[in-house]
């Protein structure tokens, strides 16, 4: 049974931490939660493990972005006190200007799209993804149709309304 | 087939359809040239969202995720190690022995009755105490539960091998008091223990509510608030985060990174008055069970501890003994 968990971890730990990413924008945070899933896997050995951990992941993520909302000024601080990370100021500034935009973008999708096409991007077949949002399995394309270009209109609009004031 | 809709496209481009419907879907496109430009624009479409979501990935990191069987587990030692209760068993029966030995009132046989499931060699060490019982303690003061009577044994064991690492106490402790509820007739409130040490600094070993990573983060304005001051310290490593105990109002933890993996926690209170007094005078009494640690909460461990003004801060993390107390000795 462990022996299948650690298969798991090895082929799962990246996306689920990638996945985590996405929900608290903390590099340091989604490691540690995704951590935390699997220790909490490892407790619990469930039968479906990699499902179980996107769906403990997830609950940890939204638990965190409650504490987080509640705690952004001290996250703040924290913050201020962090050593810089090792890249150029320009490179720096250009992927935080993208990752900014791409976040305010996915924040825009509806909770479910923005899951469903998580869960993709994490290697989720159609049929996780179904049984992980209660979706049905035939919707789960219209879903991800809908979240794709949703979020590519929502990041392109940001990207205008960087540069153009908008009016 | 009528044309394809987005979902059918989407689920075809993304390999999801099962053979048949792909297969009817595969002769439309051959037929519709709508629909192949159709399928040409979804195609990309995802390719744009995938590196669109590429962008939003955490940065590489070097260093390779701890293996799996590295992650902390918040199971209770004694649970995962289970084979090795007999050997916690003839510890306890040794610290049982070697704290009455040094017990200079002559009731040793009343808490020797305590123990009723330790082996054979408890009555050994019962003997022994018999004939040495004349023998003064020096600093352990109890408050008379079978309970504090174990955890002051095991203490002192760690606390002479300093700088030895001593796992022995965080195994035994747990079992002690198992074994030592089975035969009380009143449950055993879970003692303060406090020994004092050679040194300038007073060195604590208490039972405490386990660390817990699932106490509520606060800011370090009601922090000092809390300890009527700035909350001590390791200098020099980054700050996680501050904790409360949600259990007990005085208690907060700070979480500091020693490295990437590694996190240490500095628990800390402010004294109470009577506390601090009685951590100044020589003698070290016990302090009365405190309301606050869940009564046979079973996760109880040893954390080595010290008073640093007016704060009595304890230390906890994945280190060795000798490692957790010289970076107790650094905390301002």
């Amino acid at each position: 049974m462990s022996e299948d968990l650690s298969d798991v971890y090895r082929t799962t730990y990246r996306a689920l931490v990638r996945f985590l990413y996405r929900k608290v924008w903390d590099a340091e945070r989604a490691e540690d939660l995704a951590q935390e899933a699997f220790v909490r896997a490892l407790a619990h050995q469930p039968e479906n493990p990699r499902g179980w951990l996107f769906v403990v992941a997830a609950n940890l993520a939204r638990d965190e972005a409650r504490r987080a909302m509640r705690e952004r000024h001290h996250l703040t601080l924290l913050k201020a006190e962090a050593p810089a990370p090792v890249q150029s100021p320009d490179e720096t500034l250009d992927d935080e200007t993208r990752r900014r935009g791409m976040r305010a973008a996915l924040e825009q999708l509806t909770p479910r799209d923005r899951e469903a096409l998580l869960l993709w991007d994490a290697g989720m077949s159609y049929d996780e993804i179904a049984a992980q949002t209660g979706l049905a399995r035939g919707a789960v394309g219209t879903t991800l149709a809908r979240a794709r270009r949703r979020l590519v209109e929502a990041y392109e609009a940001g990207n205008e309304g960087s540069h153009v004031a908008r009016g | 087939m009528s044309h394809a809709d987005d979902g059918t496209l989407h689920a075809y481009l993304d390999g999801e359809l099962s053979p048949v419907e792909r297969e009817r879907l595969d002769r439309h496109l051959a037929d519709c040239a709508a629909c192949r430009a159709r399928r040409d624009e979804e195609r990309a479409l995802i390719e744009r969202a995938d590196r669109l979501l590429a962008l939003a990935a955490p940065p590489e990191r070097a260093a390779p995720p701890p293996p799996l069987s590295e992650l902390r587990r918040p199971r209770p030692l004694w649970v995962v190690r289970y084979p090795l209760a007999w050997a916690a068993t003839i510890v306890l029966a040794f610290g049982v022995g070697w704290y009455l030995h040094g017990l200079p009132a002559p009731d040793a046989e009343p808490a020797v009755a305590l123990v009723p499931r330790a082996p054979a060699i408890t009555a050994g060490a019962a003997r022994a105490t018999a004939e040495r019982r004349d023998r003064s303690a020096e600093s352990v003061v109890s408050n008379g539960s079978a309970g504090a009577l174990a955890s002051a044994a095991t203490s002192r064991d760690s606390l002479s091998g300093a700088g030895v690492q001593a796992p022995a106490p965080s195994v035994v402790a747990p079992q002690n008091r198992a074994a030592l509820r089975g035969g009380s007739p009143a449950p055993v409130p879970p003692a303060r223990v406090t020994v004092r040490a050679a040194d300038q600094s007073q060195l604590f070993v208490a039972r405490q509510a386990p660390a817990s990573t699932t106490w509520p983060v606060i800011a370090p304005g009601p922090a000092r608030d809390l300890l009527g001051g700035a909350p001590a310290q390791i200098p020099g490593l980054p700050v996680l985060g501050i904790r409360r105990n949600p259990a007990d109002a005085g208690e907060i933890v700070v979480e500091q990174s020693v490295d990437s993996t590694t996190v240490v926690e500095v628990f800390q209170r402010r004294l109470e008055p009577v506390m601090l007094e009685r951590a100044q005078t020589a003698t070290v009494p016990s302090a009365a069970p405190q309301a606050s640690v869940p009564r046979g909460n079973a996760a109880a461990v040893a954390r080595p501890a010290r008073i640093i003004g007016s704060l009595r801060v304890e230390i906890a993390g994945p280190l060795s003994a000798d490692s957790l107390l010289r970076l107790l000795q650094l905390v301002r």
